[in-house]
């Protein structure tokens, strides 16, 4: 069989798309989500909405088409009312996909999720679910400026009751975005941007990945490189190049920012002594700080030097091509960072 | 404006220098860049010139007074301008008592906060886990990681070849020793200048290393082969080159050193340095004491470049013509005293270096050869002083059988 290539962007439309398909309480809302649906010059002669854009990037082009108005619902510029509408719809037995269309509009919809989709199934004594999937975008790098480019998904990850997954390539994209679909509480599944266009190998079939689980991408003996989303990219980038020094590195593709898979990175830590996190978010009470400080109580004996996180500036992400390139971090930074954890393994090195 | 004429620094390790001889009296008129007169240091003279042209209107030094680097020896200005020795800036390098307490006292804190950062010694969880169970000394450990850390590694190389660092109770008793050399500004006293920077040398050496020579024949045979060979290869060609035999063990020496980095180091204020680069020191005999001119970057340099510059230097050093920067620098110094017939001696290390080869006259001798016939052989006898600090034993005796290989096997001294 050959292998099936798709883009990120199509991995999530495929994975909403065959949701719908299983299980009509699954349903999409958000701004634009068809996206032209009734606009007389977007509908064709015999009624079909083949040329309703889809969303902001055309993501869920096709769907209203397939699913009806009923299903794929636009809604006005007011999120905090279609998220009102999204939670209610989720406690009273249905399964929404609700799109925030950039995560720098989350204050516009944040009660609803903060108050509310995170709090019901506690303070009903679990007796409501809120099986909601709240898509989202983040990312900076293509010059969308600092209203339309942060990394927001650690501000949903310090919400009890919240869960958030960010995938860093198609197949887990799909997978992920199917396990949020089926999963009974609030998950924020939030896209980099500047993947979308990425190919990958995506199985045809309906799939999930466990939400909570972390992957080893790469297994390494030296140096436990955790990353999230894109960074996963760029940590593989700088295990190449440790790699020509012969320190060996491991890299985590975390895969869920909440809750994290603390076995696996625990356990990296445990076997390598050395940890560098990569979070494209500001610097502060992000989650790599988070992830830092649970590592230096639960494996400080373990520990051969100390942990590292590579983060964006706290600034915010500019909008000048070279300063937002020099605001994202790349392998060069990782490879500064690593430096003073490898430097006893490169002597090593020089001596053998 | 006066400007003063002050004690400059003619070598890297020249503190003071010594008036010599005036060549100017006080109301003469001097020429910007004339000598006015002569000082001593270590071991050279040199003429002391005017910075400007004027007047010379004070000298605050008589013949025979030793002055610090820096101080003001004499005032040069305009006819008639009052010289400011007492209080003016002239003085100030020299003798400005609380300037002077003010460096020595921000040196000691220097030194002090130096010892506190020495002091605390950075160790990671992992390792300190490991220090704990193996039951180590964290403090006799080098740590190589990041920021000095002693890591993981670090513990792994003292379980396999030992500690790093000697004990602190050893350490303390290495360091009783020198104590015992009190009074070391007298050392040399009544002496001339040469002489006592000899006498300050030799007693630094032997109070603050630890000293053992061995000593080793080698086969010269092939050695006065090749350079017969070589010295008729060099007539014929008409070059003006003398290849001594010096030149050639100094050659087998830089290769030697390069083979062995260890014995080409410096141990100097508490830091082990090994030196890629050979700078050979060539101890030259004067009629009243002892000069080392260097031969720089020595292990860049032919057989024939080592020759010429060899006896360029030496010239120059039995002239007097030697400055500062040509008998400082060495790493690795040879001392030959095979003229004078002797066959072994313990020559007395250059510190901060960490060996001297010493060279001895030929000695012929009887041996039997392969198929046991008795058969005479010129054999040339060396004598190698090393720091017991920085080496062991078996390092020197390494150093000696890789000197004597090329000097047994000469065509290796051409690669």
């Amino acid at each position: 069989m050959t292998k099936r290539e798709v883009t990120f962007m199509t991995a999530i439309t495929e994975a909403m798309s065959q949701a719908m398909r299983k299980d009509e309480t699954v349903i999409l809302i958000g701004t634009d989500v068809a996206g032209g649906a009734e606009v007389d010059h977007l509908v064709k002669d015999d009624g079909r909405y083949d040329d309703a854009f889809g969303g902001v990037f055309g993501l869920s082009k096709g769907m209203v088409t397939e699913f009806g108005r009923g299903r794929v619902i636009d809604t006005p510029i007011a999120e905090h009312a279609y998220f009102g509408a999204a939670v209610g719809a989720a406690a009273t037995g249905l399964r929404p996909i609700a799109e925030l269309m950039f995560n720098d509009f989350v204050g516009f919809a944040l009660d609803p999720i903060l108050n509310q989709a995170a709090k019901m199934r506690y303070m009903f004594g679990g007796k409501a679910k809120i099986p909601l999937t709240v898509r989202t975008v983040h990312g900076a790098g293509v010059g969308a400026a600092a209203q339309h480019s942060q990394t927001l998904y650690g501000m949903f990850g310090a919400i009890p009751g919240v869960k958030v997954v960010v995938p860093s390539n198609p197949y887990d994209a799909k997978g992920l975005m199917l396990a949020a679909i089926e999963e009974d509480n609030t998950v924020v599944f939030s896209e980099d941007k500047t993947l979308y266009g990425m190919k990958g190998e995506v199985p045809e079939e309906y799939y999930t990945i466990e939400i909570g689980k972390a992957n080893v991408t790469r297994e390494g003996t030296d140096l436990t490189i955790v990353a999230i989303g894109k960074m996963v990219h760029v940590a593989h980038t700088v295990a190449e190049t440790l790699d020509k020094d012969g320190v060996s590195v491991e890299v985590i593709d975390l895969r869920t920012v909440a809750p994290w898979d603390e076995e696996t990175v625990l356990n990296s830590v445990k076997k390598t002594g050395r940890l560098i996190v990569m979070d494209e978010s500001n610097p502060h009470n992000n989650t790599a700080t988070d992830i830092a400080s649970v590592v230096a109580d639960k494996a400080f004996d373990y520990l051969d030097g100390p942990i590292k996180t590579v983060c964006a500036p706290n600034t915010p992400v500019p909008f000048a091509y070279n300063l937002e390139q020099a605001y994202i971090p790349d392998a060069k930074k990782v490879l500064a960072v690593a430096e003073e954890l490898i430097a006893d393994l490169k002597k090593q090195q020089v001596m053998n | 404006m006066s400007e003063a004429i002050v004690m400059p620094k003619l070598g890297m390790t020249m503190t003071e220098g010594t008036i010599v001889e005036w060549y100017k009296e006080v109301g003469d008129l001097v020429n910007e860049g004339e000598p006015v007169l002569m000082i001593s240091s270590e071991k050279l003279n040199q003429d002391v010139e005017a910075p400007i042209s004027g007047i010379l209107l004070a000298k605050n030094a008589n013949v025979d007074d030793q002055l610090e680097v820096g101080a003001a020896i004499a005032i040069i200005g305009e006819e008639g301008e009052v010289p400011v020795t007492n209080e003016g800036k002239a003085e100030q390098p020299a003798a400005d008592p609380e300037k002077v307490e003010a460096v020595q006292s921000a040196n000691l804190v220097k030194t002090e906060q130096m010892k506190s950062k020495g002091s605390r010694i950075f160790i990671t969880p992992l390792a300190r886990k490991m220090v704990k169970e193996q039951n180590l000394d964290k403090d006799l450990i080098k740590g190589t990681g990041g920021n000095g850390r002693i890591t993981k590694r670090d513990i792994q190389r003292v379980l396999a070849s030992g500690y790093d660092y000697q004990a602190a109770s050893q350490v303390a008793a290495a360091l009783a020793v020198p104590t015992s050399f009190a009074n070391v500004e007298s050392i040399g006293e009544g002496l001339n200048p040469m002489r006592k920077a000899i006498a300050r040398n030799m007693r630094r050496s032997l109070g603050q290393t630890a000293q053992l020579t061995l000593h080793r024949k080698a086969n010269a045979d092939s050695l006065l082969d090749f350079q017969k060979v070589l010295r008729n290869k060099i007539e014929s060609a008409d070059i003006d080159v003398k290849l001594t035999l010096t030149v050639l063990i100094a050659r087998a020496t830089v290769l030697a050193l390069q083979d062995l980095k260890k014995m080409n180091s410096h141990y100097q204020d508490g830091q082990l340095t090994e030196f890629d680069e050979v700078h050979l020191g060539i101890a030259t005999s004067l009629d009243d004491g002892l000069l080392v001119p260097v031969v720089k970057d020595a292990h860049q340099k032919t057989i024939g470049a080592l020759a010429k510059e060899i006896k360029e230097i030496s010239t120059k050093a039995r002239n007097g013509q030697a400055s500062g920067d040509l008998l400082t620098g060495s790493t690795f110094t040879i001392t030959n005293l095979g003229a004078s017939g002797i066959e072994y001696f313990t020559p007395i290390l250059n510190t901060p270096e960490t060996g001297i080869l010493g060279v001895g006259a030929f000695q012929d001798e009887l041996i039997l050869d392969e198929e046991g016939q008795v058969k005479s052989v010129k054999k040339i006898p060396f004598s190698l002083t090393f720091d017991h600090q920085i080496a062991d034993g078996a390092l020197a005796a390494e150093f000696l059988s890789i000197l004597i290989n090329y000097i047994e096997n000469p065509y290796l001294l051409v690669l």
